[in-house]
């Protein structure tokens, strides 16, 4: 017998997973025991999947008061957000993610688990404290971990009623924005145009597709002009810099777009609609 | 140690967005490729399929004699560093070498040993007690290296390492990333955007734009001998001036400024059909030149240039102006006080100069 924090990744097959009555994790060697043994442990320990690690008690915690069996709140500092993340199939061990992001934070981070490669983050902060910055903090754990992770990171919220809503809309967004984004890291806000584009209907975001592109839905070199400016934060100078165009000649191809089709990317307004057909194209 | 095979690979996301084209190469074993091109041009994404952490569409990929498409990015025997160079904040110096490895169940001794080992090849003996607050960023990103050196790796992977560094530590950790590259000699694959960076620390680099390769060599024979355009304006700084002009009878004629070309280059212009056509000429900052020797030699490349910006950077001076509303830099010697405004003769210097096809942009051989 031996406990699951002593066993390799590699080993883990090896042995069938039981929870103690102290839950504690303990296996035992398949080879090493009948059908009939297993069935015996089977009756009088709680199996375990592999893949999950032991739910602390604020875990707990929080399945039940997301799932609003209780209205008591499990959090300890004056605000929370929860960080949605998803990683590679079958390329590491939910444990091993778990150990590195609970060292990233220095305290047993809630982690709630939806499957064994993705979940939600319940990071909790006071006030005053630094922020986390998930930009910095993805090198460091694809470099120890060697797998592609994304994080979708929420608002902060304070309240229970922040809480129910914040969780379902980064549950929701994190679904369509893992499958349609590259980006490692993306916020709330990044994901919201996401979320409403991929709740319309399909012929309604075709229309718009096609009113907003017109002829130029096929000319590479302007859509990646206009993402760029728009990636940029609608900065000439910037932009130029990245296309390695003279800013003269950059101005020059905004005035043509504007003359083309009547959208002036300096405006917020027609930047925006244009930066959510550029979505809806993709 | 291991070399790398790239062979045809390609990268495409969302269904139809193309971010890396054909991408052949072969990275010898123990040599130090730079990956460099503007952001958006498909290096990081290169470097991210060899490491495993994006699929290959297309093509294959081989460490050493192994096809390693679909091998885990856990078993392809590679280091990464990182352009962040965060560390667990909580943990020591020590503690955040070892931690990759004791995730992966390495036994207490030989995780000593390895660590102890990285730590004295980066000068962090003395360090490993320290929490990563108490550190420098340059002893951070030091500690940032260890954590890839205590694998043992086959292949170091570096994305953009130093960017987040100052200039000063940036040029300092330049330096040690060769000396550590000369001592353990790794086979390293290095993305930078900065061609400086990729000049200073490569054996070859590889220039790259939209995805595709531009050009691979050894930095002078692509500082000497760019292929394009873009290779030439990409690489060196200040970058290759440009002019659009035309080739005619010996000449090439911009505005109505005329340089004589040299007779053998013109003849290889003539002999491909470029005389009487346009084409583009570019020239280094540092072949123009403004020592009265060289003007009394080569009145026949020598022009008055107006100066718009004269900028004194110590030994040398730049200067800024144009030739038929066509910007140009020129880069002399600071031993002629030269002030925005006065009107000075620059000889160019045409054995030096290339020149580019006007429609494909390709350098004419």
């Amino acid at each position: 017998m031996t406990f699951y924090s002593e066993v390799s990744e590699d080993e883990q097959a090896q042995y069938a997973w039981f929870m103690s009555g102290t839950e504690e994790v303990i296996g035992v060697l398949k080879e090493q025991i009948t059908h009939k043994e297993l069935a015996i442990l089977q009756t009088f320990l709680t199996p375990y999947e592999v893949q999950f690690p032991v739910l602390t008690d604020k875990e707990k915690q929080w399945h039940a008061f997301l799932q609003k069996e209780t209205t008591s709140l499990p959090v300890t500092k004056s605000s929370f957000r929860f960080v949605a993340f998803s990683f590679k199939r079958n390329q590491i061990n939910p444990t091993q993610f778990k150990n590195a992001i609970c060292e990233l934070f220095a305290y047993e981070v809630p982690i709630l688990w939806k499957s064994e490669y993705e979940g939600i983050i319940v990071e909790e902060i006071e006030n005053e404290e630094e922020c986390t910055s998930y930009e910095q903090i993805i090198d460091i754990l694809m470099s120890d971990l060697y797998v592609k992770i994304q994080f979708l990171v929420g608002p902060f919220n304070h309240t229970k009623s922040d809480a129910h809503l914040a969780h379902h809309f980064i549950e929701q967004a994190s679904l369509i924005i893992f499958e349609h984004s590259n980006k490692s890291v993306m916020t709330y806000i990044e994901a919201v145009p996401y979320y409403l584009i991929y709740h319309n209907d399909a012929s309604d975001r075709k229309n718009v597709q096609e009113m907003m592109l017109q002829e130029l839905t096929d000319d590479e070199e302007l859509l990646k002009m206009i993402e760029t400016f728009i990636d940029q934060n609608l900065n000439l100078s910037e932009t130029a810099k990245v296309l390695h165009l003279h800013r003269n000649s950059l101005q020059y191809r905004i005035d043509r777009l504007y003359e083309k089709v009547g959208i002036d990317i300096r405006n917020f307004h027609h930047a925006i609609a244009l930066y959510l057909s550029g979505l809806v194209k993709r | 140690m291991a070399g790398l095979t790239l062979k045809g690979i390609k990268k495409v996301y969302d269904k139809d967005v193309v971010v890396v084209k054909d991408f052949n190469l072969e990275i010898r074993d123990k040599e130090f490729l730079v990956l460099v091109g503007p952001s958006g041009c498909g290096k990081s994404t290169t470097l991210r399929m060899i490491a495993g952490l994006e699929e290959i569409t297309e093509g294959d990929l081989y460490i050493g004699e192994k096809r390693v498409n679909d091998v885990a990015p856990k078993d392809r025997d590679i280091a990464m560093v990182f352009q962040n160079y965060a560390l667990y904040p909580h943990m020591n110096v020590y503690d955040n070498m070892a931690f990759g490895l004791k995730l992966r169940k390495f036994k207490k001794d030989e995780i000593k040993t390895r660590v102890d080992n990285a730590a004295k090849i980066l000068g962090l003996e003395e360090m490993l007690d320290r929490k990563p607050k108490a550190l420098s960023g340059g002893q951070r990103q030091r500690v940032a290296l260890g954590r890839a050196i205590v694998r043992d790796a086959e292949v170091f992977l570096m994305d953009e390492p130093l960017s987040n560094l100052d200039a000063k530590l940036r040029v300092q950790m330049r330096a040690e990333i060769q000396k550590l590259h000369s001592r353990l000699q790794t086979t390293t694959v290095y993305v930078t955007h900065d061609q400086t960076e990729a000049m200073t620390m490569a054996t070859r680099l590889v220039v790259m734009k939209d995805g595709i390769i531009q050009q691979v060599g050894e930095p002078k024979e692509v500082y000497e001998f760019p292929n394009n355009v873009f290779v030439g304006g990409f690489i060196g700084s200040p970058a290759m001036n440009f002019f659009n002009g035309h080739l005619q009878d010996g000449k090439f004629i911009v505005g109505d400024k005329s340089f004589t070309v040299p007779e053998g280059k013109y003849k290889a212009l003539k002999d491909q059909g470029y005389d009487g056509k346009d084409i583009i000429m570019g020239i280094r900052p540092e072949d123009i030149h403004d020592e009265p020797l060289v003007i009394e030699s080569s009145p026949e490349t020598t022009i008055g240039a107006p100066i718009e910006v004269a900028e004194l950077m110590g030994a040398e001076i730049i200067l800024y102006s144009k030739i038929d509303q066509q910007d140009f830099v020129a880069r002399v010697d600071s031993r002629f006080n030269i002030e925005a405004g006065q009107t000075v003769q620059l000889a160019f210097n045409l054995s030096k100069a290339h020149f580019f096809d006007a429609t494909t942009e390709e350098r004419i051989k």
